[in-house]
Order: structure tokens, then C-alpha cells, then sequence
């Protein structure tokens, strides 16, 4: 028993130790499984973030595919983005779709209808299928919002508000509101197998369509997509407070504020942000307003305060001034490095980083807008670039020249296709056009321009005809004759000019400002180009070239001897008397008189502007010898003639004097026209010698009778220094038929010196350096017309002209032939007076007539009526306001259009082309003011005419964008003066203009662009950055308004406009600067101009059709801009213009000419905001439905996501410029981009 | 007889004698005192690693909570009195704040969880400066069926940082309430990397 009793003690303590090692067990797997259990949900949760940032890429590629869609739909369908949305057009112009950047029920659909994703009021109540994606975090007791913050509507600090942000009537939001800018999208559900539904039903309890027990609900994603075109790019933007800071133009009158402003404080180089039309003019003032010039320059990583410092500096020569610092600092990454200062300091007293926070909406480190056309077809860059098949093309061209020429092609290498115009000879008509690739791209856009337009409709060809290819050739030739002088090129070199061929030769002057063998503009062929010819098609269109083209024949008809007065009669001195010009001659019987006749080809030259052109050309005239006085040939059988223009600089300081801009006189290149040998003889032509005059002849009665016939003149350019015609055919044909006419005598001259042309005069025979007759001396001495005033009782000579009726000499500037020999419409036809009694009836335009004391002839002129006569107004033009004052038609259709331009500085209004300006920036003084006489102040002075110092001006300086094409004539084969590229909105009082039928001329815009280049690389493979989109309406958030990049682009801008009465512009510079009254350049009343914008996106009209949008930029042409303080509307624009009908058609495309290119309706950039949940369903709960607040939010993440698309250099993308139909093309250049991630952030505040 | 007496005997040999006990009983005493003290410490050594990796444990939680559901978490610490002991740092939540249209809302994702009875959070800021930290907040919240309790509550943004704090505040201290001395003899540190969330333990 004893030992039982043991045995069963130790069983109890083995039951003890059992429980004890169970307990122990027990203890430590409740201890393993607490903390697997947390490990366990941290891993859960871990699982659940990683599906929601899946769920959060799905979005991303949503709208991916969505952009993919909408871009590639052939050439035929027009794409226009902006926040929210992609917009597809036809060839009518018809919407084709609506692509949903935002996550709707529809994504995508065919018809346009905004409200049916406005969310509703009551969104917020049914959590289950609106989700709020700018739903604020609070964080160190602040709101932080994703996207979009109100504080933006607050100051902070020294910033202001942000300028053109409203919040108007958003759905749900009361002012007791804890958020005030929701931004509600729906959700779309995601099913296991990656089917996208959108729910049904509403409020907490939704239907998810397709969702079993075996493919559940997984998540949800709620997404919205901003189009980052339309934030301003911290990288490239700049400005300053307002336009009155950076706004620079080239001096258009001479007034002391074109003076001081803009000739005297013109931007350096470097001077970026005040380059017309420069992204760097984009104004960070309207995201950031309050800041200094100084302060948005620091802000800038490439743009520097320096220079003019925003015009407060005046350019001195010689000085540290001439150039402004250039940055390099790292470029952005993102908006909140704008805290930073490139030291990584934090910014002390200009932005604080909630300031930046606030603002993210509205600012972007990264925008990027695609150079395709409407057909989505490359656009043609309006840069020349010399010939790339060249050996010296480095040489020849600038580092701009080939990042330009990078920018605008696709493929590398053997595969490179050019999309820019070449050039290789600027003094043969046919050499550039006909280089292949050339060819290839005047093909395609003529293919473009004879397919209807997507987005728009209509077709160029039809609407212009043969004036269609004409228009391109214009073009081609106009970008071909830009930069014809680059100073940037290698200075001493073999090529000193990017263009100018080796005919040009540097150091013709050795004592010009360049020393160093740079081309100067005194060396002949300077800044030239012969017009182009286009014989490879059957319209033979033609360029303008910069190059003199005649648009007057005078004759001129003096007296040499009068048997009335002795002295004339005097046989012992008057050599005129004598047939063999030898003394004595014979004296006049009573009653006869002995006269003499002079042709005179008066030339003009359409591309009026800098740099100063110095042709050298040569011009044949042939058949003077069938014109007949009274039965007397004037000139001998078999005349001959060529005259020489050379070195004689045309424009300003020219030798025809300072109001004669581009009217040679052949002064400065006569050194005397001697007697001819003897009866019969012809003078010979060489230099400075000028044949155009007849033999003496002696005639009686009353009047002359002239007998006409046909006279041929051809125009040759000239080689030098070897002087031999470039080409062996003519660079312009003209047959006159010299119509027949009674006129009066002429009358002795006053001056004994007018009796003569002939260097000897009438007084001057044996005279070795005889210095008496009409063209006696060599610089500027001439006195070719005497007494020539109508009013004048003593008036003398006798001017008959066959003038271009219409004044508009662009219409015959480069023709290759003009022939009026058979026909009743001749181009040159008789002067309208030409048949009157009048003494002086034929100058059809007043310029360049010096009368020897160095002013024009504007007194002299028959005419000089009103230049341009409203309903009410009528003014008289002022000095210089020649062209073209003369004729009653022309003032009457130049009237009706509006289509002249404007001179710069002195130079008159007239017939041009708006040539690009290569600059001026010569001084003749160390230290120049206003005061100065207009000699000594850069594009006013004569001294070093036009001169720019190297690396001054740069491509986008020069070139703004295609709007600079406004000039071009769109009627020269129909002959229809007076009408030109329109690009603006009219006047009221002006006629309908052709350029306004459908397809709009501003349309062509869209076919071209000008990539940036400047201060880096801002332009890419047919992309740009830092462009403004057009399209700011957001969608589906339209009670947001956010048009502060639109803003930051037109508060840069002035409109100028010139008042109908402000005819004393163009003054002479011999006088101090005059001030004419008010100020021609006008800020903009932004809020009036953009009332156009809301008011097209509000339209019902437009929203029904979809197509209250832009869909190319180039529409910004037809809106008006408004100018500040002058109490006008939009609506009101076309009744004010009728008082400004003074400003020609280049000023009021001006402002076009710098808005547009920083303008796009399509972008490349876009950032998708989105929320993602990764959803698990609750126990219980019916699988194909979504119980918000029972069923389970596993995970959920916030953020955005940067895309931009691009083009890849070496994608393989075919030649749609060599292709037969490139509208027809399978694959269009959107095909080709591919997408790459900027950024990814989340929303973690 | 003989041999049952024998077998008695045997029996009566076989037993402990009284010294043979006590000096058995002395030795086990003072083994079973040696182990009493080993046993304590050992004890106290585990409820402080418990408590350790309790508050690790919620911190990491706290994060990945951040981190998967996109919001501020907040690791929240109470202050609470235990039996005999004083009104201490020892208990744990951990709260979720999320939007609502009318604004944030905190909801408690997780039960209190109690510090073993002895290990508090200790108070000193040089050994818990993240409790005093700006970032963290202050307040006071019911729990427990307590009212009006301190509770500072350590911020973790939805990216699973550590909201306000840098490298020398981002650290807690786990000591037991009797302990003295800073720092005590014993004590357990959980620092918190402010840039990625990650925790560290370390125990001396």
C-alpha cells in the first residue's frame, strides 16, 4: 500500500508538470500568434497599398489609351486637348468624339454633352459612386489639398492672388462648406479579371454589373487627367510684372517712346524675356503676382535678370550691357523645388513654400505641346537652314541653325527627313526651289492645302487657286530671305554668311566696324536674295525674294534750250544745241524749243526693313529707240542699254536720301554721265554711267506728241567683285507697251544746271571734272527733276509714268515676267493723268524723288490726298505716307482692306511684306539719348545703316512664328491689290475679306512652326515646351476657371494701333523725335479679351455641335484684342478699329505674330489624379454588389501621375512629305509617340 | 519474523534521516532563492520585451495602415493608471483619420492594448523625446471605460513617414514603472526612422 501510495504521488506531479508545460506552450503560441496577427495585418495592409497603386496605374493607363485613341485616327480627324478631355473632328468640322480624360460612365462618346458629368450636388451622398479626387488631407492643423487649393484665391505674403482663378457655383459647396473646391469624379469598379465596370444605382449601395463569388469586386479607381499646357512652365516662363517691364518691338515711329523704349533699350542678348514672342515672355506674374522683374528673373533656372534690366537700361555701345548673363541653372523638376534657390537654400522673402502649395495648380515644371499640323502630319519649320547636302554646311550655319534643323525632322542619318526649307544660292532664281527636298516639301503642303481641312472643312486650292501654290512660293521665298546675313557665324571665316554664297565677299570697307572679315553691310550683295521661281509647276508661282523690283517708268521730259530765252540759245555755250555735242552748236529759230527725254526705272523693294540690303544687279532695257517726239526718235536705232546698281545701299542712309527708302536714284554710284561721242552714239554702259537719256531734239508748238511702243527691261544679278550676271535668264522680264500721248512742253528749268543730264551741262563742255548737269556728281548731288512742283507757276518738266494703278507693288515683286505688250489690262499702265495737260502727272508715288536738298518729293507729287478715307474721318497722310497716297484706287482699296503695312522707325507705310527684323543696333556714339539727332540711335540712324554686332540677334528673335507671313499678297495671279494673309480680325468698316472665307487664312498658321531654341533647347522632335493651351475650360469641373495661362501670355502683349489722325509717325530723323499724341501701344484688357474665350465655352450653340473649343491655336487671329482703358468690349473692337485705320495690317498682326506661337490646342504633357481603392467584400454581403460602409476598403492610394508623350529620334516614320497623298497616309506622326513617365507622386501630405 | 523485520529494516534504511531532510530542504531553499531571483528577472525582462514589441508591433501596424488605406495614422499612447501603480504612459491605439466631405474624422483601428502590468512608456523626454515631440499631439480621449486620459499620439503620413520628426526625437522607451535611474538598468528603445518608418528595438 506504501508503495502504491508513492507511485500515485508521482503521477499527480507528472499531471503537474504536464499542465505546466501546456500552460508554458499554450503561453507561448497565444505569444507567436498575437504577434503573427500584427504581422499578419501589416502584411494584409501592405497587399492592399500595393493593389491600390496598381489600381492607381490602371488609371494612368486608362488615359493613356484614351490619348492613343483620340491622336491616332488618321490624317483625316483633328484632335484638341485640354483638362479632361480629348476632342476629335472631321473633315466638315463635325465632332467625331469626345474621349473622357476622367473616369465617367462613358469614356468615350459622340456626342458632346458637358452636364452629364457635372457631378451633382448631392454627389457626396452617394460615397459609392462620386469620389472626391481633391479631398483635402489636414496636416499640421492645415488643409492640404491634392490638386487644387482655394488659398490660391488668397494672398500670401507679398504674392497676391493667383490671377484668372474662380470657383463658380461648385455642386454640393455652401459657404459653411469644410471643402470648397471639390472635385468629385465617379468611380469605376474593377473585377478581379480586370473588367472595368461602372456601377449603377446610387447612394452607399451600388450594383457593380459582372461581379460573381469567383471574380469579385477588387477595387475601385476614380480618376481626372490635367492637361499641363495649360499651367505656366517654371522652366521656361519669365516676364515681369506686366507688359510694361518686358515688352519690346521693333521701332515703328519716331517718337520718343519707340526711341527710348524700344530702339534705345532693345534686348540683348540673352535678354530672353523680352524676345517677342519667346516662351520666356510667358508671365510667371499672373500665378505669382507682386514679385519684382528681378525676382521672377531669380525664380527663372535659365532666364537672367541683366541687359536692358525690363528697359530701365539704355544700351550704350561698348558696354557691359551688350549681353546678359546666361544662366544654367538645373532646370525644374517639379513645382516644389520653386523653394529652392539653385544654392539649396530656401527662398527667403519671395515664396514661401505654402505659397508654392498652393499655387501647384496653376504652375508646371513640365509642358510640352506636339508641332503637328491638323492632319497630324509634321508642320514645316520657318527657319532657313543652308543646304544639308553640303560639304561646308557646318560651317554655314549657327548652332541654332541645326537644333532647328533637329527639331523639325524625323529619323537620324541616312534616314533624316528634313521639315524645314533649304537654301544653298541667293542669287539664282531656281537653285533653292529646286533642291529635292524642297520640292518634296512644296508638294506636300501643297497636298495639304488641297484637302478639306479636319476640324474646319474647306480646301486653300479651291479658295485661292492658282494663287494657292503663289502663297506657298511666297512663303518659301519669305523664309528663304530671313536672316539672309547671320553675324553669328564664324567670323574670318571663308563663310562669313550663312547664305550669301561666295559671290559676297567680306571687307569691302576693311574700315567698317567688323575688321575681322565678318561681312559688313557695306559689302555689296549684302542682305540680298534674288525672288525664287517655282518652273516645276505648271502655275509658275514666284517668290519676292529681297531684291528691287521696278514700280515706276518714269519719262522725263526737259527743256534744254528755249529760242525765247538767250541765254539757253547761246551756241556758244549750250552744248545741248549741237547734235555732236560739241560747241558751237546751232541756235534755235524763234518758236522752237530743244528738249530732252530721260527713262527712269524707279525701283522698290518689298522686304523694306533691316538689315540694310545692298543689291548688285544689272538691268537691260531694250526698244527706247521706237519712242518718237513729233515723228523724232528720241533715242538712236538699236539702243541698247544696261545701267549697273551697285554699291549703293538701298534703305536707309541710301543714297536717294532718308524719306526715299528703296528708291534708287543712282546716286551715290554716278561719277558722271559724260556727252556722248557724237550723233548717234550711245553712252556706254558701264559703271556709274547711266545711257537711260535721249540725244537732244528740237521741236515747236505747244505740246509734244509722244509716239509709244514696246520697251523691254531685264533684270540680271550681279557677281562681285567679278560683276557677271548669276544667270543667264532674267530675274524679271518686263515688256512695257509705252502707250502714245499729248503732252505739254516742258519749260526751262530756273537753273541753268537742270538744261542738262549730262554731267557737263549746258555750260560745261571741255570741263575735265565737269559737275553742271542733272547728274553731275557722285554722292548725292542729283537734281533729276526741276521745278517739278504742280502748283508751281515756274513748274518746268514734263513727267509722264507707267505706273502700277493699284500702288500694291507686291503683286509684281518677283515676277519673273510681266509682259503688256498684248494686252488691254496692262500691269504698268499709264499714269491716270498721263493724258492731261498736267506738267508733272505721272509720279505715281512721291517717294525717293529727292529734289536735290536731300527731302522727298512729297510736296512735289501730284496728289498726296488721303491716304485713307473713312465714312467720317478723313486724314492726310503725313510725310512718308506715300504709298499709296497717289491714286485714288489704291488709297480706296488699300482703305477697304487695310491690308498695308506699317513702316518701321522713319521708313514710310507701304506695299511690304513685313520682312522678319534681323536687327539694327548701330550706334555712332559712345553714349546716345533721345535727344540725339535719329542718326546716331539704332534703327533711326544712317551711320553704320543697320548694322547688328554678332550673337545680337538669334532665330527667335528674329522669328517669331508663321503670323509674320501676313503681308504676303493672296491676289497676285488674280491681280487683286490690296489683299494679304489675313490674320486678324477687321474692322468694321472694312470690306469682307477673301482671307476670311472658309478655309480661314489663319488655318495656314497651323501648317508651320518655329521651334525655340533659346536659352536651351525648348523646343524638341516636333514638340515645344512651355507653350499656353487655348483650352483652359476644365472638364467636367467647369465652375473652375482656371485662365491664368492664357493671362500670363496676353499681360506681355500691347496692342498697337494708330489713330487716323496720327499721320506724323514717320518723321524725318534730322528732328528731334516727335510726340504724336496718344501713346500707340496698348496694354490689354485681359478680362475683356478673354470674354471671348467664356463666352465660346458657354455658347449652347457650340457645346450642342462640341465645338466650343479651339481646335487649332491659329483661331486666336480671329479674336480681337482689347486695349486697356479704353472703355471698349470685344463686341465694340470692330467699331474702334474703324478709328486706328492708320495702323497697317503688319501692326495689327503684330500682336498675333507673338501671341500665337506660345499658343497650343493640343499637348503632350498631362498629369492623371486619381484614387485607387483596393476593395475586399465583406461576409455576407451579395457579391455583385457594393455596400459602401459594410463592404471592406482594404488599401487605397492617392497620387498623380506625369505622362508626356514623345517622338522617338530614331522611330523609322515615313516621308509624308515625298508621299503621293499624305493625307492618305496609314500611319500619321501621332502613330509614332510613345509615352514616358515624368513623375509619380503621391498624395502624402 | 526475522525476515520481515529484515525487510523492515531495509525499509527504515532506506528513509531520509531528519538531517538528511533539512540539510535537503536547506539546500533546495537555497537553490529555490537563487532561482527566485532569477525567475523575477526573468520575468520582468519578458514583460518588457512584450511590452517592447508591443509598441514596436503597433508602430509598424500604424504605418502599414498609413501606407494601405492612403491616410494620417496616428500611434496613440494613453496615459493610465494600473492596480497599485500611478497614472503612466501604458496604453496603446491606434487611430486612422480619414476625410469626410465635412472634414476629418478619427476612427480607432485597433483595441487598447495594455502594457504588461509593470512596463510603462517612459516619460522622460531624453529617453522619449518623441512623446514630447511637436509633431506628436496632445490631448486627452476616453478608453477603457476611463475618462479624460492624456494621450499623445505619434503622426504617420500615408506614405508611412514619420510626421515632424528627425533623427534625434524619434525614439520611445520602455522601462518598468519601479525602475530608477535615466536611463534605468533595464529598459527597452523603439526608434522609428522618420524617413522611411522603419522601426529599430534595441534592448542594452
Amino acid at each position: 500500500m506504501r508503495h502504491l501510495s508513492s507511485r500515485s504521488s508521482l503521477k499527480g506531479f507528472a499531471l503537474v508538470i504536464v499542465l505546466g508545460v501546456i500552460v508554458l506552450v499554450v503561453a507561448l503560441i497565444i505569444g507567436f500568434l498575437s504577434r503573427a496577427t500584427t504581422e499578419r495585418a501589416a502584411a494584409s495592409g501592405f497587399t492592399a497599398s500595393v493593389n491600390a497603386r496598381q489600381l492607381g496605374d490602371m488609371a494612368v493607363s486608362i488615359v493613356q489609351s484614351q490619348i492613343n485613341d483620340a491622336t491616332t485616327q488618321g490624317a483625316k480627324v483633328a484632335w484638341t486637348s485640354q483638362p479632361g478631355m480629348i476632342r476629335t473632328f472631321d473633315t466638315q468640322g463635325k465632332l467625331v468624339k469626345a474621349y473622357k480624360l476622367y473616369s465617367a460612365d462613358t469614356m468615350i462618346s459622340s456626342a458632346f454633352s458637358p452636364a452629364d458629368d457635372l457631378p451633382p450636388a448631392d454627389w457626396a451622398s452617394t460615397p459609392a459612386l462620386w469620389s472626391d479626387l481633391n479631398a483635402p488631407i489636414v496636416a499640421n492643423n492645415t488643409k492640404i489639398f491634392p490638386i487644387l487649393s482655394p488659398e490660391a484665391l488668397n494672398a500670401d505674403g507679398q504674392l497676391g492672388p493667383v490671377e484668372g482663378f474662380s470657383i463658380n457655383s461648385a455642386p454640393g459647396v455652401t459657404s459653411a462648406s469644410y471643402q470648397k473646391v471639390p472635385m468629385p469624379a465617379r468611380w469605376l469598379y474593377i473585377l478581379k479579371n480586370g473588367t472595368v465596370v461602372v456601377p449603377t444605382q446610387s447612394g452607399s449601395n451600388v450594383t457593380v454589373a459582372g461581379a460573381t463569388t469567383a471574380n469579385p469586386i477588387v477595387g475601385r479607381v476614380a480618376f481626372w487627367t490635367d492637361d499641363e499646357t495649360c499651367k505656366l512652365n517654371i522652366n521656361t516662363a519669365g516676364g515681369g510684372v506686366d507688359a510694361d517691364d518686358t515688352y519690346w518691338d521693333t521701332p515703328r515711329a519716331y517718337t520718343p517712346k519707340d526711341v527710348n523704349s524700344y530702339a534705345l533699350r532693345q534686348p540683348v542678348e540673352g535678354e530672353f524675356q523680352r524676345y517677342p514672342g519667346h516662351p520666356g515672355t510667358v508671365m510667371l506674374s499672373a500665378a505669382l503676382p507682386g514679385l519684382t522683374l528681378q525676382d521672377y528673373m531669380n525664380l527663372s533656372p535659365r532666364l537672367a535678370f541683366g541687359g536692358t534690366e525690363g528697359a530701365t537700361k539704355k544700351i550704350e555701345q561698348a558696354t557691359s550691357l551688350m549681353t546678359s548673363p546666361m544662366k544654367s541653372d538645373r532646370l525644374y523638376s517639379s513645382v516644389d523645388e520653386l523653394v529652392f534657390t539653385p544654392a539649396r537654400t530656401v527662398r527667403t522673402n519671395t515664396l514661401t513654400s505654402s505659397a508654392v502649395e498652393a499655387r501647384k495648380f496653376f504652375l508646371t515644371a513640365q509642358s510640352r505641346a506636339p508641332e503637328i499640323n491638323l492632319f497630324n502630319l509634321p508642320r514645316v519649320a520657318i527657319w532657313p537652314v543652308y543646304d544639308m547636302s553640303s560639304s561646308s554646311w557646318t560651317q554655314r550655319t549657327t548652332a541654332f541653325d541645326r537644333l532647328i534643323a533637329f527639331c523639325s525632322s524625323t529619323g537620324t542619318g541616312s534616314k533624316l527627313l528634313p521639315y524645314f526649307f533649304q537654301r544653298k544660292n541667293a542669287y539664282n532664281p531656281t537653285t533653292d526651289i529646286s533642291l529635292q527636298r524642297n520640292q518634296d516639301l512644296y508638294k506636300y503642303l501643297q497636298a495639304l492645302t488641297s484637302e478639306q481641312i479636319p476640324g474646319y472643312g474647306g480646301k486653300f486650292s479651291s479658295k485661292y487657286g492658282d494663287d494657292r501654290d503663289q502663297i506657298l512660293m511666297e512663303i518659301f521665298d519669305y523664309i528663304r530671305c530671313t536672316n539672309l546675313n547671320d553675324d553669328n557665324i564664324n567670323k574670318g571665316s571663308e563663310y562669313p554668311n550663312a547664305y550669301l554664297n561666295d559671290q559676297v565677299k567680306a571687307g569691302r570697307y576693311p574700315g567698317d566696324r567688323y575688321t575681322s572679315g565678318q561681312l559688313s553691310r557695306r559689302d555689296p550683295n549684302y542682305s540680298t536674295a534674288v525672288p525664287s521661281q517655282n518652273n516645276n509647276i505648271s502655275s509658275s508661282p514666284w517668290g519676292m525674294g529681297r531684291w528691287p523690283s521696278p514700280y515706276e517708268f518714269l519719262f522725263v521730259f526737259s527743256s534744254c534750250a528755249d529760242a525765247s530765252n538767250p541765254t539757253s540759245n547761246d551756241p556758244t555755250k549750250n552744248v545741248m544745241l549741237s547734235d555732236s555735242f560739241e560747241l558751237p552748236g546751232t541756235a534755235l529759230q524763234p518758236g522752237e524749243k530743244r528738249i530732252q527725254a530721260a527713262f527712269l526705272p524707279q525701283l522698290f523693294c518689298v522686304a523694306a526693313g533691316w538689315k540694310q540690303m545692298f543689291p548688285q544687279m544689272r538691268m537691260y532695257v531694250e526698244g527706247l529707240d521706237s519712242l518718237k517726239v513729233n515723228g523724232q526718235s528720241l533715242f538712236y536705232t538699236g539702243a541698247k542699254s544696261y545701267i549697273d546698281f551697285v554699291e549703293t545701299p538701298m534703305g536707309l542712309g541710301g543714297g536717294s536720301g532718308y524719306g526715299a527708302m528703296f528708291i534708287p536714284t543712282w546716286a551715290g554710284q554716278l561719277k558722271g554721265v559724260p556727252y556722248p561721242t557724237g550723233p548717234g552714239a550711245i553712252l556706254e554702259s558701264k559703271e556709274r554711267a547711266y545711257p537711260l537719256i535721249s540725244h537732244p531734239i528740237t521741236v515747236s508748238g505747244n505740246n509734244l506728241q509722244f509716239t509709244g511702243g514696246k520697251v523691254t527691261v531685264k533684270i540680271f544679278a550681279l557677281t562681285y567683285p567679278g560683276r557677271t550676271e548669276t544667270t543667264s535668264t532674267p530675274v524679271q522680264t518686263i515688256i512695257l507697251d509705252v502707250p502714245n500721248g499729248t503732252f505739254p512742253m516742258p519749260k526751262l528749268s530756273t537753273n541753268s544746271a537742270g538744261w542738262s543730264w549730262y554731267s557737263g551741262g549746258y555750260d560745261g563742255w571741255g570741263d575735265s571734272n565737269p559737275q553742271v548737269g542733272r547728274m553731275h556728281t557722285e554722292q548725292g548731288g542729283l537734281t533729276l527733276f526741276h521745278n517739278l512742283k504742280q502748283t508751281d507757276s515756274n513748274v518746268a518738266d514734263v513727267v509722264r509714268g507707267l505706273v502700277i494703278r493699284s500702288g500694291d507693288f507686291r503683286l509684281t515683286a518677283g515676277a519673273p515676267l510681266i509682259d503688256d505688250s498684248s494686252t488691254t489690262s496692262p500691269v504698268f499702265d499709264k499714269h491716270p493723268d498721263w493724258d492731261t495737260t498736267k506738267m508733272v502727272a505721272a509720279l505715281g508715288v512721291n517717294m525717293g524723288a529727292p529734289d536735290g536738298t536731300g527731302t522727298t518729293t512729297s510736296a512735289y507729287a501730284d496728289g498726296g490726298g488721303p491716304f485713307v478715307s473713312g465714312t467720317s474721318t478723313t486724314f492726310q497722310a503725313g510725310l512718308g505716307m506715300g504709298y499709296p497716297s497717289m491714286l485714288t484706287n489704291a488709297t480706296s482699296d488699300a482703305t477697304s482692306t487695310g491690308d498695308f503695312d506699317t513702316g518701321t522707325s522713319i521708313f514710310p507705310d507701304g506695299p511690304y511684306i513685313n520682312k522678319p527684323d534681323d536687327g539694327n543696333n548701330q550706334r555712332s556714339a559712345a553714349s546716345i539719348a533721345v535727344s540725339d539727332s535719329g542718326r546716331q540711335i539704332p534703327y533711326f540712324g544712317s551711320y553704320n545703316q543697320g548694322e547688328t554686332d554678332a550673337t545680337f540677334f538669334s532665330p527667335n528673335r528674329i522669328m517669331p512664328s508663321a503670323v509674320m507671313f501676313g503681308s504676303l499678297p493672296t491676289g497676285v495671279k488674280a491681280r487683286k491689290p490690296w489683299q494679304t494673309l489675313l490674320f486678324r480680325p477687321l474692322a468694321k468698316a472694312e470690306a469682307a475679306h477673301k482671307g476670311a472665307d472658309a478655309p480661314a487664312d489663319n488655318l495656314l498658321l497651323d501648317l508651320f512652326w518655329m521651334p525655340v531654341v533659346q536659352p536651351y533647347a525648348l523646343s524638341d522632335r516636333f514638340s515645344t515646351a512651355g507653350k499656353i493651351n487655348m483650352n483652359y475650360q476644365i472638364m467636367p469641373f467647369t465652375y473652375i476657371e482656371r485662365s491664368t495661362g492664357m493671362r500670363a501670355v496676353l499681360k506681355s502683349e500691347k496692342l498697337t494701333a494708330i489713330k487716323n489722325d496720327q499721320r506724323d509717325l514717320h518723321v524725318s530723323p534730322w528732328q528731334p523725335p516727335k510726340t504724336i499724341g496718344t501713346e500707340i501701344r496698348n496694354n490689354l484688357d485681359i478680362d475683356e479679351t478673354l470674354k471671348q474665350f467664356t463666352e465660346r465655352f458657354a455658347d449652347p450653340t457650340l457645346i450642342s455641335s462640341g465645338k466650343n473649343i479651339f481646335i487649332s491655336p491659329s483661331e486666336i487671329c480671329n479674336l480681337y484684342m482689347v486695349p486697356k482703358g479704353q472703355g471698349q468690349s470685344a463686341s465694340s473692337m470692330a467699331a474702334w478699329w474703324n478709328g486706328y485705320r492708320l495702323t497697317g495690317d503688319n501692326l495689327r498682326e503684330k500682336i498675333y505674330a507673338t501671341i500665337y506661337p506660345r499658343l497650343t490646342t493640343k499637348s503632350n504633357t498631362f498629369t492623371v489624379h486619381f484614387r485607387a481603392q483596393a476593395l475586399a467584400k465583406a461576409t455576407g454581403t451579395p457579391a455583385d454588389k457594393w455596400q459602401e460602409g459594410r463592404d471592406i476598403v482594404a488599401g487605397e492610394y492617392r497620387g498623380s501621375t506625369t505622362i508626356e508623350r514623345y517622338i522617338n529620334p530614331d522611330a523609322n516614320i515615313p516621308d509624308y512629305a515625298s508621299a503621293s497623298s499624305p493625307s492618305n497616309v496609314s500611319q500619321t506622326l501621332d502613330s509614332f509617340y510613345k509615352w514616358r513617365t515624368i513623375s509619380n507622386r503621391q498624395f502624402t501630405p | 519474523m526475522d525476515q520481515e523485520l529484515m525487510n523492515r529494516r531495509t525499509v527504515g534504511i532506506q528513509a531520509f534521516s531528519l538531517v538528511e531532510l533539512l540539510v535537503v530542504i536547506a539546500i533546495i531553499a537555497l537553490l529555490m532563492s537563487f532561482t527566485s531571483i532569477a525567475i523575477t528577472s526573468a520575468l520582468t525582462g519578458s514583460e518588457m520585451e512584450r511590452a517592447g514589441q508591443t509598441v514596436a508591433d503597433a508602430i509598424k501596424l500604424a504605418r502599414q495602415e498609413a501606407v494601405s488605406k492612403n491616410r494620417e495614422v496616428q500611434l496613440v499612447l494613453l496615459e493610465m493608471p494600473q492596480d497599485a501603480f500611478p497614472k503612466a504612459w501604458r496604453g496603446v491605439e491606434i487611430w486612422r483619420i480619414d476625410e469626410t466631405v465635412n472634414g476629418p474624422v478619427t476612427n480607432k483601428v485597433s483595441r487598447l492594448q495594455r502594457l504588461p502590468s509593470q512596463m510603462i512608456v517612459s516619460s522622460n523626454s531624453a529617453l522619449s523625446p518623441l512623446l514630447s515631440a511637436s509633431s506628436t499631439l496632445q490631448g486627452t480621449t476616453n478608453a477603457a471605460g476611463l475618462s479624460g486620459l492624456s494621450y499623445r499620439a505619434i503622426r504617420f503620413r500615408p506614405d508611412g513617414t514619420l510626421a515632424g520628426a528627425n533623427g534625434t526625437t524619434n525614439f520611445l522607451t520602455i522601462q518598468s514603472a519601479r525602475a530608477t535611474g535615466a536611463p534605468p538598468d533595464n529598459y527597452f528603445t523603439v526608434s522609428i526612422n522618420p524617413l522611411t518608418g522603419k522601426v529599430t528595438t534595441i534592448r542594452p
